[in-house]
């Protein structure tokens, strides 16, 4: 019933944009002009208007919002930000804005739709500026990522974003330190030994309560086993990376029949959440806080932070998490696989603003500024001596960065420098976010894919993640593995897909080789 | 004729006022969007708009895409039986509660169980779920360890196929039952009393009246909600199976919505999912007919 309203709901919505179209068209039209010509009139007096939009929440109304006043400031701006809360609403928000011809001077986006909107001649090529006008910025994203990011920005051999500074990862194995001692036992340094203290989790009462009631491992899915595939020298299931010069598939990698039979080997031997494949949420973080498992694969920022040490310390004050090594396997050790080049979001301008070069000079300088020491400076840690203090040269937060810092990164347009930036933030998980960017991980390659036509992302992915599910449940023989394959490729098409996903990743350079 | 109608029309203007509000929002909201209908045969591009967007070549190349998907026939007989098992296992004991509650002569006590028996109805599947994992969770539920205290091996209600849908049809009922009776209830407060008085005259049992009077006094209404369930017959249930699924049980609870809504709105792949809607409200509106004449013939048709 639901379902139909929301059909109804996006007919609806279409049928008032089409309506609309017909009324703004004309209107913005004319507004348009109005707009040329008060900047013309008014010199380099007024404050030119810039509106940003970008899916964000938490941002205060622009009294209370010190950064904009600091940049209004410096720049000679008025600074109109427009954060929405939920992505999807976003998305459909700006392409109602798009198609109305009533553009955001500075919007963000995603691959897929910087991609059609670059292939529309929507979006300003920011090519010709990025040697001059943008050369700061440029630097500043250069400097904190790699030449690499330009490539994921790029559509048709033209860059058409500022790619934000990618954001670092933060996961690895977590395990209850003092499970491990009750039980006399060593962190696990490699898979079988992962096994074993599982198994011992599972069968020996790490928690001395004299009930059987703990697993050795909980999280979410195939993500509960990303160091496992990385000991295997796999990706995630389905993404793409290189793999002795050649970039291929998960699925495809000779490799993953072995990662999977491992898992196999855990889950049969029960010391595995049974409801590993279906916790939602934070279910799976919630049972390991209760103590009902005791090795997860999660992100310090859902472990170690301030609040859920509480959390845990609260239920159990013995608790204790501890972040580990990836197991070593037969192919080394990684915790996962990354994409270490997306970034983080993606700025576009539209194609309109090229007409208006005081503006576009304007928001040209917004974003050197906020890449510059000082900007940066401002939209990382706020007003001196207000949200921050520099004591012996290290930035320190007062409290009142605690209670009004979470908006600023809204601010970031072309990032930070994450480490520096998550340590300020963050003081008590410093050595977790240094450990996190540490280790390795399997660098993916396919965060810019965009699927062909004629291909069902929805099927396939449904089908290849059942079918993994029945191969490490046992409930098919990992002798099929190759059917699995093939009916993927038959039934599913799946083919098309990586074919075209080996073009695009040639076509953006992002492999050394093939 | 039409000065008769716009002299009628004028004499009446105040219940034509009154009656304007209803009738702009069924035009603004319910009938004019049945244009956007039409991105079912185009390829619907939100920049371009409705109206500019290109004709899908072939014209049914997104019924064909959902045709052709190697998952059409499960979503169908899955939407299909989901429904059919709410309908069959949903229909009776709304009415069996509404007669028990028409029965019960404790006043207090027959408004506390309609009050408690229809709260669960405002409650939202997100909710329920939470409450199912703590009853039904296969390590943790009370259920299973029940199961496990009396030694029965424990049952993995939410993630096995031969269980899932027992679920699905069970919380639904859970939560319509209260609020399924009302209708049925407000139907019993409309019978004739003299009827029963009659009958009690008659010597009548407590069941021969419940059979006699009650039963057939509201057999319009049951007909009446049976053949406007039919209509939702391609309707499952989105919310609480997009709550409840997992991976475990897709093969027996991926429905047509929930592949709509994977396939067609994630992806922003809208013309197939107004496609799929198109589908299913044609399908819903043949059974509505033919369920509507079919009643005719036993006199209880809604028009």
């Amino acid at each position: 019933m639901a379902k139909k309203q929301l059909v109804f709901a996006l007919l609806a919505a279409g049928a008032l944009a089409s309506f609309m179209l017909a009324g703004c068209g004309s209107g913005n039209e004319t507004g348009g002009a109005e707009g040329s010509g008060e900047g013309g009139a008014n010199q380099a007096s007024a404050p030119v208007t810039i509106n940003m939009t970008l899916p964000g929440t938490g941002l205060p109304t622009p009294d209370n919002d010190d950064i904009k006043k600091a940049l209004d400031e410096k720049l000679g701006t008025d600074i109109q930000l427009t954060a929405i809360q939920s992505g999807d609403d976003y998305n459909n928000q700006l392409r109602v804005r798009m198609s109305a011809g009533n553009y955001p001077d500075l919007f963000t986006t995603s691959y897929t739709y910087l991609k059609e909107f670059a292939e529309k001649g929507l979006i300003l090529d920011l090519t010709p500026y990025l040697e001059k006008e943008l050369k700061p910025a440029k630097d500043f994203i250069t400097n904190l990522s790699s030449e690499d990011i330009w490539k994921k920005v790029t559509v048709n051999g033209k860059i058409y974003a500022i790619p934000r500074v990618p954001d670092v990862p933060f996961s690895s194995f977590w395990i209850r330190q003092d499970w491990l001692d009750n039980l006399k036992l060593n962190p696990p340094t490699t898979l079988d030994e992962l096994f074993e203290v599982a198994k011992a989790f599972t069968e020996q009462d790490p928690d001395g309560n004299k009930k059987n009631d703990t697993y050795g491992i909980t999280g979410q899915k195939f993500d509960a086993f990303s160091p496992v595939f990385g000991a295997y020298g796999v990706g995630q299931p389905g993404t793409f990376y290189e793999k002795d010069g050649n970039v291929i598939n998960a699925y495809y990698d000779p490799n993953m029949p072995e990662a999977l039979a491992f898992i196999k080997k855990l889950i049969d031997a029960g010391v595995v959440d049974p409801e590993l494949m279906t916790n939602k949420g934070t279910v799976d973080q919630q049972k390991a806080f209760q103590g009902k498992a005791g090795i997860i694969f999660k992100g310090w920022i859902e472990i170690s932070k301030d609040e859920f040490v509480n959390q845990y310390k609260t239920i159990n004050p013995k608790a204790e998490w501890v972040h580990i090594d990836a197991p070593k396997g037969p192919a080394g050790q990684f915790n996962g696989s990354f994409d270490f080049d997306m970034p983080s979001r993606y700025y576009a301008i539209p194609k309109a603003m090229e007409k208006d070069k005081a503006k576009l000079q304007k928001i040209f300088d917004l974003i050197n500024y906020v890449s510059g020491e000082e900007g940066n400076d401002l939209v990382m840690y706020g007003i001196e001596g207000k949200h921050y203090n520099v004591v012996d040269g290290k930035v320190e937060p007062t409290e009142l960065m605690a209670v009004e810092g979470n908006y600023f990164h809204l601010y970031q347009i072309t990032g930070r420098p994450n480490k520096e930036y998550l340590e300020v933030k963050f003081p008590n998980q410093a050595e977790d976010i240094e450990f996190a960017i540490r280790i390795p991980r399997i660098k993916t390659l396919d965060s810019s894919i965009v699927p062909p036509t004629g291909f069902n992302k929805a099927d396939a992915d449904r089908y290849a993640e059942e079918e993994l599910v029945k191969f490490v449940y046992g409930k098919r023989p990992l002798s099929e593995y190759g059917d699995f394959l093939k009916t993927l490729e038959t039934t599913f098409k799946y083919n098309l897909y990586v074919d075209e996903a080996m073009k695009q990743i040639k076509e953006q350079g992002l492999a050394n080789n093939g | 004729m039409l000065r008769t109608l716009g002299r009628q029309i004028w004499k009446y203007r105040a219940y034509y006022l009154m009656l304007l509000p209803g009738i702009i929002y069924y035009a603004v909201y319910k009938y004019l969007p049945i244009y956007g209908i039409v991105i079912a045969f185009k390829d619907y591009d939100m920049l371009a708009g409705i109206a500019n967007s290109p004709w899908a070549d072939p014209w049914y190349k997104h019924f064909q895409a959902f045709y052709e998907s190697p998952y059409f026939s499960q979503l169908l007989v899955n939407t299909v039986l989901i429904s059919l098992y709410k309908l069959v296992f949903g229909m009776f004991p709304p009415i069996a509660l509404a007669v028990l509650l028409n029965e019960c002569r404790v006043d207090w006590f027959k408004r506390w169980v309609q009050t408690l028996s229809y709260m669960p109805h405002f409650l939202s599947w997100v909710i329920i779920y939470g409450i199912l994992i703590v009853l039904l969770s296969q390590d943790s539920g009370i259920v299973n360890q029940l199961i496990a205290e009396f030694g029965g091996n424990p049952i993995p209600f939410l993630t096995s196929t031969e269980w899932f849908r027992s679920v699905l049809v069970g919380s639904e009922i859970w939560q319509n039952l209260g609020w399924g009776a009302i209708i049925y209830l407000a139907a019993m407060a409309g019978i004739d009393p003299t009827l029963y008085e009659a009958a009690r005259v008659d010597g009548a049992s407590r069941l021969r009246m419940i059979w006699h009077i009650t039963l057939p006094g509201i057999r319009n209404v049951i007909v009446l909600l049976l053949i406007l369930r039919l209509g939702q017959m391609m309707d499952a249930g989105f919310d609480q199976i997009y709550i409840l699924y997992n991976i475990h049980v897709y093969p027996v609870a991926d429905i047509l919505d929930t592949w709509v809504f994977r396939t067609g709105l994630e992806q922003w792949n809208f013309s197939l999912a107004a496609a799929v809607g198109l589908f299913k409200s044609v399908i819903g509106l043949l059974l509505v007919l033919g369920s509507n004449s079919l009643a005719k013939k036993w006199g209880e048709g809604i028009w």
